[in-house]
Parts: structure tokens; C-alpha cells; sequence
């Protein structure tokens, strides 16, 4: 009894020891070594990328965000600014739970596809975007009335920035075949031609828009 | 470029790459753990731990350390995060410490590699606990797992070891030098794309519009590289690898795909190379790829599709998917993380279509094995590969053997609770799901019940829906979580014992082949037995010689134990009317008669087998029979409802005929018991008490007894002869009416009790107690009263009872899925399910065929002592055969004589067949026959020959001859025909021994003729005798071969006329101038390799070797030690049968494998007569599946009963007369029998149902 408690405490011991050689290894050298090659070599990417006009920093190009009016509608969500182009629904959430922050947490609708939850949503999505940009609800393409998996989705699709350019050059006083061409310069192909979906960077565009503006 | 052709372009470029590293990680990380050098790192490290990493473990001790390492992970991941709020918040970012519940959740998930995150990364866990706490355990978790895998092949590979390396080691390895040095490449190339690493904390950001936007740091790159790698799945971010800062880009998704997949696959590399046949590691692979594979292109084909009402409203299913990935890379992410049982998502697949998500809820139901986890798609895999092993195995044959390792019946028993426990847990898991989704407040309800509808409440979606309401409801119920985590907790590396267990050291570990081989290798004649002394001389009475077989198992007519159906056929006044059986099939294997009229007078049987006490024996059918009753309640509530009167008729039938078959098969058996015990009748014994007689009943003698029998005598009790020699009767056993010599001393002193002295007067020392006789054995054998299940029997039985289970857990945990589709299914519906998923055909019919398979060999007059050794001979490797009786006829022959120079052939003829008148032997014999058809020479007879004096052949002077008319003619063996004419001054011829050598060389004996008249003593000439092959052997021999199996002739010639034999038999191996000791030593030599083997014998010396054995067949007319060392008895004596013994074996085996197959597809069928059914009101899509157009689900359900109980009997021939047994490669029979019971038992179900439902339509007021 007393051997075979022992011989349990040794071996836990050894357990113990293999844990923290391996925690200072993999938990603290691995990702200080990382850190710094990072650090080193891609200090814009490894910070966030984030994105600057005219010296000022505007946010992370990784990350997508709100271009609201400070205005609200009467369900009290904020209305979107016309002089934009805006991203996808975003799903995500506020915290609920360290409140001492207002971080914004990362996250999907989990709604099914035959919820009838969002099919009210889309459907709802479809009329308001259309409304919106004065185009037909028709020609509203999908990306606009889906919600992102991680609500920070930082891109649309072609479709969907070509459908704003008239609305944005109308609201900014900018002619539309400008407006336009600055949407295809920004479309971004798939990488090497096949991987992904072709997409538009919401932040870089409005960055460019605004820097158009003047 | 559409989306569809860049989803299938980026797929081919993921198996690209997978291909390009499956080589060179799999051989990497076989080194890694095959190696015996450590890197200094890892000295240091062992150092440190204080292990000594070259000690090698055997399991327990590996799982202690499996144990203790994980438990202190545990204990350390939850203690850091309890201490969080403590930490300087540089580390902890200002986090508090996690609640002591969400802490353990945590804890014990990493540590399993379950990685549950259900915290959501960004607003809970600063940097320490993210890079001290969950980086850490993302490796080591990780590495156990591989480490465990390793192990478990390690076992494979080690034959002769319990030795499964050492756990430290493989631990620090496997996270130095695979996790680690992949993880950093990985990690930079993550962040050279756009991944974040970082130590900033939570920081503002100010955006284009003005206000500011919050932004976490953190060492993201490092954490998703490994996470992915080590197929574990907890994200930095909440939103998992769909956030952009942990997949940036379209080639960080397809990237982070590939390293989830990448060790996974190429352990299977890792796995081949260690047992030393990479093309195992493929067939794993293939089976893991063709998985992943037909998943992936059904996801994507369905989400392409975008079914699902709200997502065509939007017109793709991009709800819940990001931009920069699209549809179908998202289809791949979620496919592959599914089956690996990795936690992580690159988009939510509670927003995946209906068909898509039930294809993750299926992908994490397999997440074990295709390709699983790290370290547990493999070994999970293995488990799965020794199942189907176990069932190919028997559809040829032979018991199952996977990597040179027996499955038998502790192998299967565990591999058949990992069944259970996978399935167990996975089907548990939803049922629990919906019982917390039940606790939700109600105006949450009609959200949740969408969802609901496809439960996709497990791993990565559960955590997922946890989160949300906890986020959503602020519903945190520790009690909750924690029975989910008990559930939900896969602890696969920590406190799973199975993979480990499996890899018991001990006896039945199977010597490494490579070691024996050296010894097998060619001739089995060899140095030491050629230096061993002159030839044993065999009796050439030995065996009787009349029994050449024919060239198979249907011939028509191949010896008299062919025309015999029962020992006592061939005696009608014994047997009486009583015979039960038909007439006999042409060209089928005889028994396994099929009458049926048999079918009625067994039902009383069948009925009195319904007793839950004689059904528990068969689990499958027990369940049926609880079923029945179930259903009896039901309808006798509500008898107005036909559908459930009909349903519980039909169960019953199928208990019925399941019992039928049984009773059948041992109906047979009765039969010829009720024969037997006529013969056995009560003897009175005349037991010798010194030299008095006393008169004793026969049930009273005890062993050792001597007991006196004259002519007209029944035997009292079997043993061995004393004194005297006599005829006996042996027909009441044997069927044989000729009697049989029965003397005392040599190799037919046994006698068996029940037969009956025809001539003379014998003392018998009994040898066996009254009561356990050999013909009481033979009534018990016969009768089935015997009958032990088999090994492979009860294996087989374990693995159905398995199924059983699973199916009945898969039944139970439909209703609650049924109710929430409400579709809420009858107990009569949900009983019938049941009935037809498991697995009844075999399992009705497994007894019935042991049975047959048992009866077979009686009928062959062969009484198997144990059915261990009927299955043995299905299996058998070796098979060794004496050369005498069996493969030659066993004398041999004079086939020519060779003249000296000098002297004319005719002389020698005359000579020769002079000498060899006083010459009693077959050798002699042969000779005057030789001399009569070949020269013409009249037969003399010794009185013709007046004055003549006889030198009869002796085995001391190796001589016969005649002196007559002073000439004295002599011929004999060789050494002693020389002797003798040296000792008379004569002169050997030069060519003489030319000759002789000649012979030798060519397998004949030659023997020398030699005279002594007017011209001096002198050698005549040389007579060759032969050793004549039976007509057929060679057929027979080839037809072993391609059967597997080998065959070595065991001899006492020497080695020149053994080989010559051997050729000409064409036999593959021979052992010359053998000893019982060399034919013992030749078994364990073929035993240490892995073989079975098989023998016949008969003397008191061969029982050593008939004991050793795997299958030894004794020889009714042998000693009583040998027939109680062998596990069978021929009563015929025939040597041949050994090989019609081997087909009976393995007729058995491929009856039960092929029954199996046919039982488990037919399942298939069911389901799409079923489950369309049940849901088609609740689901009208579903009606799709209903592919028969069955009239009704009514119809649909009881068509599927009907077929179920009706298959069983329709089957009962086929269970009874054996599966057809053709002699053919492996391969080709397994294709074979895939073919017949596989696509049969697939598509005969179809046309039945079919039928049936038409049938049933056809009654008014049904359907």
C-alpha cells in the first residue's frame, strides 16, 4: 500500500516535472521565438495590419467595421451612412461578460437555413438594402443578406460594392464613373486564381474613397 | 472561374499537398519514434523529468504514465485559470479567474484534445492562459495521442514483446520533433498572411468613421498553427478560425486545412513502415481518404446547393460564411474538422443546410477514424480494421488474423466495446442536447426548435450553441456543463484503457516470423536426422490401404465413408426406420441434408427453445424475443390495430424460425444419437479378480479392470488388449462390417466398448470409466449435447451483440429525435426498427450452423472431441502427412528388374521370383506378381518344389530365399545380400552397386538378387521396388496450395527416397527418417511461426505429437493414448480425410462470415423501407428515399418483418449444408463471397420487401 502510493507520487511527480519542462518549451520559448521572428520580419501583419490615412490610423484591414449614422432607426439599431459602402450583416455580439470592456465579440447567427428567424431576416435584408441603394430587390446578391461567421467580416463581394457605387457617389457628390472604376481597382481575384471568392476589402475601399474625396 | 470549379480546384490542391507530405512526414515521423538517439534538448528535458527514456514500458505502465500526465494537466490547466485574476495584468489582460466549472470544463476538455471551448477566447482568457495553459495542452495533448497511437502499433509490430516503448520519450519527441518544428513554419507563414502575433493587450483602434474600434493582442499565429495541427480546436477568438485575425486569407483557410489533416494521414505512413508493410498503411489510408473524401464532395455538392428556406431566400448558403473563403472551401474546412474531431471552424455550421449539417453531425460521429484526431484516427482505425478483418477473415475461412495477430475472442470483445463506446457516446450526446435545449426559457423556443429539428448539438456545434446561450440567455448551469462534459469528454488519451489493453504481453503473443523462418526454411529433412541410424521400419500394415480417396469433397463415391451418411447407414436392421434423412444431393458436399418435413416435426423443439432462459444464449435473438413480448402488450391494449397484430406475429415468427433452424440442425444429430445408444447396450462384464471370473454389469467397471471377452461378446467398456488376439465387429461404431485384429502389445491393442468379439478369446484392460466412453462421447457429440460454442463462435456472437446494442441505442435515442420532428413513432414502429436493424439473420442462424458444421464431420465418420478443433481445421497452415497409407498406397512395389552385366533379365525375373515365394510381405508379394505379368512366369507354389527348403523373409536377416536342387537363390536388402555372398567367397558385380545407387537416387528401394550354383556366388541382379503414389494426390496437393495451405510428408525413408516421393506426390515439404521427436519438433517449429497444424497418427508415439497439434486426427484402429491425445477421431481410419477435415473447417467459417455479410447488408434495404416510413409525414422530402414505392408506411414496415423473419428460413438450407467451399486463392474468394453474400445480401432484400409489399397491398383493407 505505502509502495504502491509512492510509486503513484513518483510517478505523478514525473508527470509533473515533463508538464512544466514542456509548458516553458511550447508555452513560453515557443511563442516568444515565434513573437520575435514575427516581430521582426512582419511587424505590420503580426500588429493587425492596420490600415492609416493620412498618418492617422483608420483600423485593421483584417477586421471589418460600422459605418453608421448617428442617427438610430425605430427598432433602435443605428442606420447606415449612405457616403459608405457597407460591409455584410454582422452577427457578432457585445460582451456580456467582463463588462469592465466593450469588446466586441467575434460570432455567427447559428440560425438554421430553414429558420424561419432568418429567413425574416433575409428577407427583410433583401427589401432594406434595395431601398437603400434604389436598386431592385432582385439584384441584391447574397453576402449582403447573410450574416459573416465571425460578424468582422472585413470584405464584400464585387457584386455588392458595384451595387453601392451609385448610391455612394450620389451621397458624396463624386461622379459615378469614378466611384466605379475605384470599386474595380479594388476588387481582389482569388489567390492564385482559384482559392477563395473574389472579394472587396470594405476598409481599404472607403479608405480610398474618402482620400478621393479629399 | 464559377465557385463549383474553384471549391474542386482548391480540393485538388489540398490532396496535392497532402500526397506531397504523406512520404515524407510519415517516414519523418517513423523515425522519430523508431529512433534510438536522443537530441541533447531532449536529454536535458529527460533530465529534468528524471526518466530514463530508453527503459521500455509494457502497457500498464505506459498508461500509468499516460494517466498521471494528463491527470497533472488537468489539475495545472485548471488551477491556472482559477488564478488568473491574480495575475498582473499585463498576462491576464484584467481577466478574473474563469469560474471554477468553466475552469474544469476547460481543463479536462484540453487535456483530452476535446478542446470544448465553450469560453469565448477574446472576453476570458488573457495570454497567460492562453500560451501557459491551452498553446501548451494543444501540444501535449496532441503528442499523447500520437504517443498512444504508437504504442498501440508498436504492439503490432512487436510480436514477441509486451514492450511498447516508453512513454517520456515518445511524449518529448513527438512535441520536439514533429509538433514543434511544423508548428513554427506553420506559425510564420500564418503571419506572413496576416495572422496576428502579438503580446499588445486589449487596445483601441480608431476607425474611418471617427470612433474607435476594440482590437485584441495576442499570440494568435502560434496558437492557431498547433491547434490545427494537433487537431484540437480551441480558438483565440470566439469566432474561431472564421475570425480574420486567425485566418486571414483564403491560403491561410486551405493552409490550416492541411495541417489539420497532414499527421492524421500520414501516421498511417508511420503505422506501415513501423510493422514493416507500408501497403497496410495504405489500405488505412484509402479507407480514411475514400471517407473524408465522398463527405467533403457531398458537402459541398449540398452547400453549393444551398437548400434550406432561409438560404434560398438569399440565394446561397453564405449565411454564416465568410466572404473571402466562399461556399466550398468552407464545405472543406467543415468536413475536414468534423472527422478529425477538431474543434475548430472557419464558418458556423448551425447555418450549413439541412443534408450539410447532418453530414457534420455524421462526420463527428466517425470523428475517430477518417481520419480522426492525431494518434486517434489511427487507432481507432485499427479497431475498425479488426472487425472487418475478423468478418473477411471468416468469409475464407480461416480465423481471422490481422498484422500476424489471432482475433479471437478477447480481441473482438474489445474492439467490439470501442464499438459500443463510440457509438455509445455519440448517440448519447444529442439526446442530451435536447433535454438542455429543453430548459431554455420559452421565448427562446421557437429559435432553438429550427435548430433543433437536425440535432447538431455535438462537439464543435454544441460548443457553439452553448455559447451562444450562454452569451445570448446568460444561461450558465454548471450542472449542466458538467454532465455535458462527463458526455461529452472524449477521453481518448487520458482514461481510455481499450487501444493499450489490447496489447497484452503474455502467452498468446504469436513468435516473430522472421525468427522462425531461418529454421523452416526448405526441406524439413535436415544434417540431424541424417546421421540418425537406418530407416524405421513401418509396418506396412499399418494402415489400410483401401481407402484411396477421390479427387474431392463431391466425388462421386470417394471410399465408403461417402456412401455412408451416418456410422450405421450401411446397417439398416440397426439403424431401423428412424432415419431422418433424405437422399443425398449429387455433387454437394455430403450432410447437411435438407428435409423439409424436418422443418414440422422440429417445431415442438422450436417452441420449448422459446424459454428466455434458452434464448439468452443467442442475445440477438433474445432481444427479437423481448421485442415480441413488448409488442404482444401493445397490440393486446389496442386490438382493434391489425398493423400491430401483424407485427407481433411476425416477430414471433422470426424468434420461431430462428429456433427452428436450431432445432433442425440438432434434430440430425438426435437421430443418429438414438442409434447409437441401441448399440450400446447393457453389458454384463466377465472381470477378472485374480484368477477367478466374476460376472459384473458393464456400468460398474472401473479403470484399470481386466475383463475377459470371448467370440459373441459385447465389449464392456473401451481399452486396451491385454492378452490374445481376436476379430472383433466394430460396425456398431465404425458402419464397417468387415472385423478388425484386435491383438495386445503394438499399435491395435484398443478396443471400444459396444463393439463385438467374433472370434477368440482377449483380456481387456479397461481404460475408461463407465459413462465417459468412447460411444458415450459420440451420443453426447452427435446429440449437441456437447457442443461448446467455438471460439470464433463466441467472438463472432460478442461482435453481434454488439451491433445489437448499437442498434438499440440508435433505436432508443430516435424517439426523442422523432418527437421533436413530431413524428413521434409507435413502440410497435420503433420494436419493428429494431428487429430489423440488428443483425437476426446470423444471428438465428449462427448455432444452427456450428451444429451443422459438427454434424458435417460425423457424417464423414470423423468425431470432433472439441469444436475448437473442427474450427482449427478451417484454419490449419500445415498440415502434416505420413507418408504411408496417405499419400503412397504404402507398400512398396516391384516395378522392375535390373541385370547385372552378364546375366539376362529373364534370370534375374526367375530368380527373384523364386527367392520371393517364402516371402509373406506386400514387398515379396509385389515381386512374384511383377515377375508373372511382366516375364510370364507362372506363380509357383512352395509345395511344387519338392525338396525345396524355405528361407522365409525375416526382419533380422533382411532375406528370403530357397535352396532347391542345390542351387540357392537368395534376394533381400542390399547390405545383407552382400554379406551374404562375400561370406561364400562370391564376388559382388562392379555394376551392382552402380545400380543400386541408381535406385536410391530415384526414390526406390532397391533389394539385390544373388545365387549360389555352378558358377559361384554371385549377384544376379537388382530388383527396384517403388513406392507407388496414389492416383490423385498431386490434384489434391495443388488444390492445398492454392487453398494456403501447406503439406509436409513425414517419412521414415531416407532423404534421397523422400525427396524422390515428395516430387512425385508434389507435396511442398518433406521430413525424411522421421522420429516422433522430429515430427514434435517440426509442429512447435511450424506453431512458433504462427501455423496451425494439422496431423494424423495413430501409434502410442505419435500421441505427443497428435496432443501438440492444433488439429490431430487419430485413427480408429490406433492405441487409446492416441485417441485420447488427438481432438478427433476417424472412425474409418483413413489418413486421407485430414484434408476433407480441413474443407469442413473451413466450410464452417465461411458460412458464418458469409452469413454475416449478408445479414449486415441487408440492413441497407431496411433502412430505405424504414426510416422513409416513419418520417415521410413529417418530412415529405423523404419520401425520395422510398425507393421501392412501397404502397404504405404500414406496408412499408411489416414488407420489412416479413423479409426479415422469412430470410431466416429461407437460409436454414444454407446454414445447414455449409456454403460452398471451392479450393482458391484468398483473394479470389473473398471477391467471390463479397459478391454472392455482400451484393446479394444488398440487393435480394430490395426484390423481397418488394414482393411482399405487393403481396400485402393485395389484402383488402391494408395499405
Amino acid at each position: 500500500m505505502n509502495n504502491s502510493v509512492r510509486n503513484t507520487a513518483r510517478l505523478v511527480a514525473a508527470g509533473l516535472r515533463a508538464l512544466l519542462v514542456l509548458t516553458v518549451v511550447c508555452g513560453v520559448v515557443y511563442p516568444l521565438v515565434v513573437t520575435g521572428i514575427a516581430q521582426a520580419a512582419f511587424k505590420d501583419k503580426a500588429n493587425g495590419s492596420e490600415v492609416t490615412v493620412d498618418g492617422k490610423s483608420v483600423g485593421s484591414e483584417r477586421l471589418g467595421q460600422t459605418y453608421d449614422l448617428d442617427r438610430k432607426d425605430k427598432d433602435g439599431n443605428p442606420l447606415p451612412d449612405p457616403r459608405y459602402f457597407q460591409p455584410r450583416p454582422s452577427a457578432a455580439g457585445a460582451n456580456t461578460e467582463n463588462t469592465q470592456y466593450k469588446l466586441l465579440v467575434s460570432g455567427a447567427s447559428n440560425l438554421a437555413a430553414d429558420s424561419k428567424v432568418l429567413l425574416d431576416a433575409v428577407e427583410k435584408r433583401r427589401a432594406d438594402v434595395a431601398a437603400f441603394n434604389g436598386v431592385p430587390p432582385s439584384s441584391v446578391p447574397v453576402d449582403a443578406l447573410t450574416a459573416s461567421a465571425s460578424g468582422v467580416d472585413p470584405d464584400i463581394s464585387p457584386a455588392y460594392a458595384r451595387l453601392q457605387a451609385a448610391r455612394v457617389a450620389k451621397a458624396n457628390g463624386l461622379p459615378a464613373d469614378k466611384v466605379e472604376k475605384l470599386v474595380e481597382d479594388r476588387v481582389d481575384g482569388r489567390l492564385l486564381g482559384f482559392m477563395g471568392e473574389e472579394r472587396v476589402n470594405v476598409l481599404r475601399l472607403n479608405a480610398a474613397l474618402k482620400k478621393l474625396k479629399g | 472561374m464559377s465557385p463549383v470549379l474553384s471549391g474542386i480546384l482548391q480540393l485538388t490542391a489540398l490532396i496535392a499537398a497532402l500526397a506531397l507530405a504523406y512520404r515524407p512526414l510519415g517516414d519523418h515521423m517513423a523515425r522519430v519514434y523508431g529512433s534510438d538517439k536522443h537530441l541533447r534538448v531532449e536529454k536535458w528535458a529527460y533530465r529534468l523529468i528524471g526518466a530514463d527514456p530508453n527503459a521500455e514500458m509494457r502497457w500498464p505502465a505506459y498508461l500509468r504514465g499516460v494517466l498521471a500526465f494528463s491527470v497533472v494537466g488537468v489539475l495545472f490547466l485548471y488551477l491556472l485559470q482559477r488564478v488568473q485574476g491574480l495575475l498582473p495584468k499585463s498576462v491576464s489582460l484584467g481577466f478574473s479567474a474563469i469560474s471554477p466549472d468553466q475552469a474544469f470544463n476547460t481543463a479536462a476538455s484540453f487535456v483530452a484534445n476535446t478542446n470544448w471551448q465553450s469560453y469565448s477566447g477574446e472576453q476570458a482568457m488573457g495570454h497567460a492562459v492562453q500560451t501557459l495553459g491551452l498553446a501548451v495542452q494543444n501540444f501535449v495533448s496532441a503528442a499523447v495521442g500520437m504517443a498512444v497511437a504508437i504504442a498501440l502499433v508498436r504492439g503490432f509490430a512487436r510480436s514477441r514483446t509486451g514492450e511498447l516503448g516508453n512513454f517520456w520519450a515518445d511524449l518529448v519527441r513527438g512535441t520536439f520533433r514533429i509538433l514543434i518544428p511544423l508548428s513554427v513554419v506553420g506559425a510564420l507563414i500564418l503571419v506572413a498572411c496576416g495572422a496576428i502575433q502579438n503580446f499588445a493587450g486589449i487596445h483601441e483602434i480608431g476607425q474611418l468613421t471617427g470612433g474607435t474600434q476594440q482590437v485584441n493582442g495576442g499570440a494568435v499565429a502560434s496558437q492557431e498553427v498547433i491547434k490545427e495541427l494537433g487537431t484540437n480546436g480551441g480558438g483565440y477568438f470566439n469566432a474561431n478560425s472564421a475570425h480574420p485575425f486567425e485566418n486571414p486569407d483564403a491560403f491561410t483557410n486551405l493552409f490550416e486545412i492541411f495541417l489539420i489533416l497532414v499527421i492524421p494521414f500520414s501516421l498511417t505512413r508511420t503505422f506501415g513502415t513501423l510493422v514493416g508493410n507500408v501497403k497496410q498503411g495504405y489500405a488505412i489510408l484509402a479507407t480514411m481518404g475514400v471517407i473524408w473524401l465522398g463527405f467533403t464532395a457531398l458537402m459541398m455538392w449540398t452547400e453549393y446547393a444551398g437548400h434550406g428556406a432561409a438560404l434560398q431566400a438569399a440565394g446561397g448558403a453564405m449565411e454564416g460564411k465568410e466572404q473571402r473563403f466562399g461556399v466550398g472551401a468552407s464545405a472543406i474546412f467543415a468536413t475536414t474538422t468534423t472527422l478529425t474531431s477538431t474543434g475548430a471552424v472557419d464558418s458556423f455550421h448551425s447555418s450549413f443546410t439541412g443534408l450539410g449539417g447532418g453530414i457534420t453531425l455524421l462526420g463527428m460521429m466517425l470523428g475517430e477514424i477518417a481520419p480522426g484526431g492525431v494518434g486517434s484516427g489511427l487507432y481507432g482505425m485499427l479497431v475498425m480494421a479488426i472487425i472487418a478483418v475478423f468478418i473477411a477473415g471468416l468469409m475464407v475461412g480461416r480465423t481471422p488474423e490481422y498484422l500476424g495477430k489471432k482475433i479471437g475472442t478477447r480481441e473482438i470483445k474489445l474492439a467490439a466495446l470501442s464499438l459500443i463506446y463510440i457509438s455509445d457516446a455519440r448517440l448519447h450526446r444529442p439526446v442530451h442536447g435536447a433535454g438542455l435545449a429543453a430548459g431554455v426559457d420559452p421565448q427562446h423556443r421557437g429559435q432553438l426548435r429550427a435548430r433543433q429539428r437536425r440535432p447538431r448539438l455535438l462537439r464543435g456545434a454544441l460548443r457553439l450553441h452553448l455559447r451562444r446561450q450562454q452569451q445570448r440567455l446568460r444561461l450558465r448551469r454548471p450542472e449542466r456543463q458538467h454532465a455535458l462534459v462527463q458526455h461529452h469528454d472524449r477521453p481518448r488519451h487520458a482514461a481510455r484503457p481499450l487501444p493499450a489493453d489490447g496489447l497484452r504481453p503474455g502467452a498468446r503473443r504469436l513468435a516473430r516470423r522472421a525468427e522462425a523462418r531461418p529454421r523452416d526454411r526448405g526441406h524439413a529433412a535436415h544434417r540431424e536426422a541424417a546421421l540418425r541410424g537406418p530407416p524405421r521400419g513401418r509396418d506396412p500394415h499399418h494402415h489400410r490401404l483401401d481407402l484411396l480417396p477421390g479427387p474431392g469433397p463431391w466425388p462421386d463415391g470417394g471410399g465408403t465413408f461417402m456412401s455412408t451418411t451416418t456410422p450405421v447407414r450401411t446397417e439398416p436392421e440397426d439403424s431401423g426406420a428412424t432415419q431422418p434423412h433424405g437422399s443425398q444431393e449429387p455433387g454437394r458436399v455430403s450432410g447437411g441434408l435438407f428435409d423439409p418435413a424436418q422443418l414440422v416435426r422440429s417445431l415442438p423443439d422450436a417452441f420449448r427453445k422459446l424459454d428466455p432462459r434458452v434464448m439468452a444464449k443467442s442475445p440477438v435473438m433474445f432481444v427479437v424475443e423481448v421485442g415480441s413480448v413488448g409488442t404482444t402488450v401493445l397490440a393486446v391494449k389496442n386490438p382493434g390495430d391489425w398493423f400491430g397484430w401483424a407485427i407481433t406475429i411476425w416477430l414471433w415468427l422470426t424468434v420461431i424460425f430462428a429456433n427452428l433452424a436450431e432445432a433442425v440442425a440438432e434434430g440430425r444429430g438426435k437421430a443418429q444419437a438414438d442409434t447409437l445408444r441401441k448399440a450400446k447396450t447393457d453389458t454384463v462384464a466377465r472381470r477378472l479378480n485374480g484368477a477367478a471370473e466374476e460376472s459384473v454389469p458393464g456400468t460398474e467397471l472401473r479403470v484399470g479392470d481386466l475383463v475377459v471377452c470371448e467370440a459373441g461378446d459385447i465389449i464392456p467398456g473401451d481399452g486396451d488388449v491385454v492378452e490374445g488376439v481376436a476379430s472383433v465387429d466394430e460396425s456398431a461404431i465404425t458402419g464397417e462390417s468387415a472385423p478388425v485384429i484386435r491383438e495386445s502389445g503394438g499399435d491395435r491393442s484398443a478396443v471400444t466398448g459396444g463393439t463385438k468379439v467374433l472370434s477368440d478369446r482377449i483380456v481387456i484392460k479397461i481404460t475408461t470409466k463407465p459413462g465417459e466412453t468412447f460411444i458415450d462421447r459420440m451420443i453426447n457429440l452427435v446429440e449437441g449435447a456437447a457442443r461448446q460454442k467455438t471460439p470464433n463462435e463466441i467472438a463472432l456472437n460478442i461482435l453481434l451483440a454488439s451491433l445489437t446494442i448499437v442498434f438499440l441505442l440508435a433505436v432508443v435515442t430516435l424517439q426523442p429525435f422523432a418527437i421533436y420532428a413530431k413524428a413521434e413513432q409507435t413502440m410497435i414502429v420503433l420494436a419493428a426498427l429494431l428487429v430489423c436493424l440488428i443483425p437476426t439473420t446470423i444471428g438465428a442462424l449462427l448455432s444452427a450452423i456450428g451444429i451443422a458444421g459438427m454434424d458435417r464431420l460425423v457424417q464423414r465418420n470423423v468425431l470432433a472431441m472439441s469444436g475448437r478443433a473442427v474450427e482449427a481445421a478451417g484454419d490449419v497452415s500445415t498440415l502434416l502427412l505420413d507418408k504411408t497409407g496417405t499419400i503412397t498406397y504404402g507398400n512398396r512395389q516391384a516395378a522392375e528388374f535390373v541385370p547385372v552385366k552378364g546375366t539376362m533379365a529373364a534370370e534375374v525375373a526367375d530368380a527373384a521370383q523364386l527367392s520371393s515365394l517364402a516371402d509373406e510381405t506386400p514387398e515379396g508379394r509385389s515381386i512374384v506378381v511383377l515377375a508373372k505379368e511382366k516375364y510370364g512366369l507362372r506363380e509357383r507354389h512352395e509345395g511344387e518344389l519338392v525338396g525345396a527348403e524355405w528361407i522365409p523373409f525375416t526382419a533380422q536377416t533382411r532375406m528370403s530365399g530357397v535352396d532347391v536342387d542345390g542351387r540357392k537363390v537368395r534376394k533381400g536388402a542390399t547390405g545383407s545380400v552382400i554379406a551374404w555372398v562375400e561370406e561364400r567367397g562370391g564376388r559382388v558385380a562392379d555394376d551392382a552397386r552402380a545400380l543400386t545407387d541408381d535406385i536410391s537416387q530415384a526414390g526406390g528401394t532397391p533389394l539385390l538378387v544373388a545365387a549360389e550354383d555352378d558358377k559361384g556366388p554371385r549377384v544376379l541382379g537388382v530388383i527396384h521396388l517403388k513406392d507407388v503414389v496414389k492416383e490423385g494426390m498431386r490434384e489434391r496437393f495443388d488444390e492445398l496450395r492454392a487453398m494456403g495451405i501447406k503439406t509436409v510428408m513425414i517419412t521414415g525413408d531416407n532423404p534421397l527416397t523422400a525427396a524422390a516421393i515428395a516430387e512425385e506426390a508434389g507435396v511442398d515439404d518433406f521430413l525424411a527418417e522421421a522420429t516422433p521427436e522430429d515430427k514434435m519438433a517440426l509442429i512447435k517449429r511450424e506453431q512458433a511461426g504462427g501455423k496451425l497444424v494439422a496431423m494424423t497418427g495413430d501409434g502410442t508415439n505419435d500421441a505427443p505429437a497428435l496432443a501438440q497439434a492444433d488439429v490431430g486426427v487419430a485413427m480408429n484402429t490406433g492405441t487409446s493414448a492416441a485417441k485420447e491425445a488427438g481432438n478427433m477421431v476417424d472412425l474409418d481410419s483413413n489418413p486421407t480425410k485430414l484434408i476433407e477435415i480441413v474443407e469442413i473447417g473451413k466450410q464452417l467459417l465461411i458460412t458464418r462470415g458469409a452469413l454475416t455479410t449478408f445479414s449486415i447488408a441487408n440492413d441497407v434495404a431496411k433502412y430505405f423501407a424504414i426510416i422513409p416510413a416513419m418520417f415521410a409525414v413529417a418530412y415529405p422530402g423523404l419520401d425520395k428515399l422510398n425507393i421501392m414505392s412501397l404502397t404504405s408506411p404500414e406496408s412499408a414496415i411489416l414488407s420489412a418483418v416479413v423479409f426479415n423473419a422469412l430470410i431466416i428460413v429461407a437460409l436454414v438450407p444454407l446454414a445447414l449444408k455449409g456454403v460452398r467451399y471451392r479450393p482458391m486463392s484468398a483473394d479470389a474468394m473473398l471477391r467471390r463471397n463479397l459478391l454472392i453474400y455482400g451484393l446479394g445480401g444488398l440487393i435480394s432484400p430490395f426484390i423481397g420487401i418488394k414482393l411482399i409489399d405487393m403481396l400485402i397491398s393485395l389484402i383488402p383493407g391494408i395499405g
